[in-house]
């Protein structure tokens, strides 16, 4: 019995298993052929496959023995400070990689938490060991990356995976694993998702481990259980006029469930498209949402930029009383 | 063991070695020290600027120890007109006059600072700007300088005399750990949380962190984050009155001053204004507006952090003083609250630790950031866990999971787990 998380078991290990992102792999394999890249930025959502990228993209470079030992996964959130990174970087870029490919990589993942100035400390450091370590900072946001890294690096963006590329996956996971899947089941999966197959597949392999096998209500059950809380319901609460009560539920999924402002935006920008709401009052939500999702993107207060968005929830919640009434 | 010694006098690091944070600024003064050769570099002083506590004073003294340096020092409690400033730097020099003793004798060995450059002000300390730049200019030794406001205008002549070295708020991890170590040479029990309470409170400055701990633990043994939570309410209180003065204000100015007034920080102001909003702003309409502006003086206070740009910060100021008058519909109230966001830190603090390593073992394997596999990996593995043990464990041996992170992720479902492993 080895069980291991399916999103590992399934990464793929070379540029050719990677599904979508066409552009970004087109550009990745004609760097391959010249073996030279230079400083690469990799922005886009959860889950789109920007470490998946550079992982496929080291392994066919160096080759799978070497790959490890000429790259180096750093975390941004985690390794506290720049000076870890830095200490870290020159440990790593001192000695030289023996292959053919005069570089190594440094990957550094969530380079979007580091504050400006740890990025403008990295971005020395980026230069200083530019002839023996390329880096790649991976970003859910290049907006938040300083202008001066940004220029120095090539900008990848990765978007949401296709419906079509992520069924094609989950299927293909479903038969190497042999798992019973019903058509409505997967449909679930790709509705839920969103274009994020990392939460796709851990979806698939809960689903397939509390259920045995694949179906719509396997699916939802697992989605009850995940997320105890909705975006949705601190939505209602807003539109009711209930916005201290609607405020908390807001804490609860920004503290207790480490849910993103992102992440938070995108349910309450799907509740809105679902809504059955006046087609003028979707527009108007839909114009703040943007505004507060332009916002927290800029680097600002999460709690603060969506209770406003909230505030503006509870007006027309408001409006539409009174228009009801008239 | 002398209560009335002040901790943070008596555990502030003697040298930089023992300086913690702000690596940044301290490689940059060194080497700037180290321009110091045959002769004095084109900028012969650094003005070391950053919130208070955050070990500016600090860093100069230690470093004038390790360098074996006499420093010559003068703060805002000295009298700062010009011709103090010289007759005082003189005396220290051996009574003899600024321009034979400090400037043409080569004196080594010497460094100084002058301390809380802010604090001059025009009136009393007349000339006193004018009398350091003509310290700086002549200077022989190394100059430091430190201001909390590097971009007020009044330091704008003496700017261009300076290397400038921004000193930032220490995070709470690094406060954490002196604060330990500390009460480990005191002999005080004290939980994590307690700490982590007195860290976040504190917002980045040290030395109020280790004032916090010496009050609180003074005739104390054992320290609880409970204990913590009581004091930090007294700070609530004074709170609250600017709270309340602010949204009574009757003029703008008055909504500045009582931001100015109370003794928490601008970003703290912000969560409080932000927590009190939907109490004191009841129409929608009204409340809409109110956040609507807040939410801009956010997006200033980012523009003014982000692009070192402090410039900005007085539009932060000004656009949030712009929110008591912003209603059109009844009154203000009395109903005014602290920022939450302490209090939920702090009382979700164990789970939250347990929760980060589970997360970083996830992210070992994972390819992702503990913050990122508590979000994205966590919940899944909590519904693993609580219903197919058999997965459950093969999943936990995987992983490399403790008995305690296998029990918080399984819950009820724990014994069958655990009775698999292994």
């Amino acid at each position: 019995m080895s069980e291991l998380m399916w999103t590992e078991k399934y990464r793929p290990r070379s540029l050719v298993d990677m599904v979508n992102q066409e552009h970004v792999v087109s550009r990745l394999r004609s760097m391959l052929k010249f073996k030279d890249i230079p400083h690469l930025l990799f922005a886009g959502p959860p889950g789109t496959g920007k470490t998946a990228a550079i992982l496929a993209f080291a392994r066919d470079l160096y080759g799978e023995e070497k790959y490890r030992e000429s790259c180096l996964e750093l975390n941004a959130s985690d390794s506290r400070g720049i000076d870890v990174i830095r200490t870290d970087v020159k440990n790593f870029a001192r000695t030289l990689s023996l292959g053919d490919v005069p570089f190594k990589i440094l990957i550094l993942d969530e380079a979007d938490s580091m504050t400006s100035d740890a990025q403008h400390a990295l971005r020395r450091t980026m230069e200083r060991f530019a002839r023996t370590c390329r880096f790649c900072l991976i970003c859910n946001y290049s907006g938040r990356i300083i202008q001066p890294i940004q220029s120095r690096c090539a900008l990848f963006r990765f978007t949401p995976l296709s419906r079509d590329d992520m069924a094609g996956r989950l299927l293909y996971i479903a038969e190497k694993e042999g798992l019973e899947v019903e058509d409505g089941g997967i449909e679930a999966i790709l509705e839920i998702a969103g274009g994020d197959m990392r939460g796709a597949i851990n979806t698939l392999q809960t689903a397939v481990a509390i259920g045995g096998k694949i179906t719509y209500d396997s699916v939802y059950s697992v989605v009850g259980r995940v997320k105890p809380t909705e975006a949705s319901d601190m939505v209602g609460l807003a539109l009711n006029g209930r916005f201290i009560e609607s405020r908390k539920k807001l804490r609860v999924l920004l503290i207790d469930e480490g849910f993103s402002g992102t992440d938070i935006l995108r349910q309450i920008h799907r509740f809105v498209l679902r809504s059955k709401l006046d087609e003028k009052w979707k527009v108007k939500l839909m114009e703040k949402i943007g505004e507060a999702d332009y916002r927290i993107v800029s680097g600002t207060d999460e709690e603060i930029q969506l209770s406003a968005l909230l505030a503006e929830f509870d007006l027309v919640g408001s409006e539409m009383g009174k228009e009801r009434s008239r | 063991m002398n209560s009335r010694v002040l901790w943070s006098e008596k555990y502030k690091p003697k040298t930089l070695r023992r300086v913690t944070g702000n690596q940044e600024a301290v490689r940059k003064i060194l080497n700037w020290l180290r321009m110091w050769g045959k002769e004095a570099p084109r900028k012969r002083a650094v003005l070391l600027c950053g919130p208070a506590g955050t070990g500016k004073t600090v860093v100069v003294e230690a470093i004038a120890n390790d360098y074996g340096c006499e420093l010559i020092e003068t703060n805002a409690s000295d009298f700062r007109r010009g011709e103090q400033i010289e007759r005082q730097i003189s005396r220290c020099l051996g009574h003899q006059t600024l321009d034979h003793g400090l400037y043409e004798s080569k004196v080594r060995g010497r460094m100084i600072l002058f301390d809380e450059v802010d604090g001059i002000c025009g009136g009393e300390d007349r000339g006193g700007i004018g009398a350091i730049i003509k310290v700086i200019r002549k200077a022989d030794c190394p100059v430091f300088l430190t201001v909390n406001d590097a971009w007020h205008p009044k330091l704008k002549t003496l700017r261009q005399h300076c290397v400038l070295v921004d000193f930032h708020r220490i995070q709470e991890l690094t406060i954490v750990s002196y604060l330990r170590e500390i009460c480990r040479a005191e002999k005080i029990e004290v939980s994590e949380d307690a700490l982590e309470s007195i860290a976040l409170n504190a917002d980045g400055d040290m030395r109020a962190a280790v004032n916090d701990l010496q009050v609180l633990a003074m005739g104390r043994r054992a320290l609880t984050a409970n204990d913590v939570s009581v004091y930090v309410r007294d700070e609530q209180v004074q709170t609250f009155d600017a709270l309340v003065r602010f949204f009574t204000a009757k003029t703008w100015v008055d909504a500045k001053k009582a931001m100015d007034e109370s003794t928490i920080g601008y970003e703290k102001m912000m969560l409080c204004i932000h927590e009190s909003l939907p109490y004191q702003f009841k129409d929608p309409e009204d409340l809409a507006r109110a956040y609507e502006l807040l939410s801009r003086a956010d997006i200033f206070l980012r523009r003014a952090k982000s692009g070192q740009a402090w410039k900005l910060l007085k539009y932060v100021f000004d656009l949030m003083a712009g929110i008591p008058f912003l209603r059109e519909h009844g009154y203000p109230t009395k109903r005014v609250l602290f920022s939450q966001k302490l209090k939920l830190m702090s009382s979700t603090g164990a789970r939250r630790r347990l929760e980060k390593e589970i997360g970083l073992l996830i992210g070992s394997k994972c390819h992702v950031s503990s913050r990122v596999a508590i979000r994205k990996y966590l919940p899944y593995l909590r519904v693993i866990f609580s219903r197919n043990a058999k997965v459950a464990a093969g999943l936990s041996e995987w992983f490399g999971m403790r008995e305690n992170m296998i029990q918080h992720l399984a819950g009820e479902n724990a014994g069958s787990v655990l009775s698999l492993v292994k």
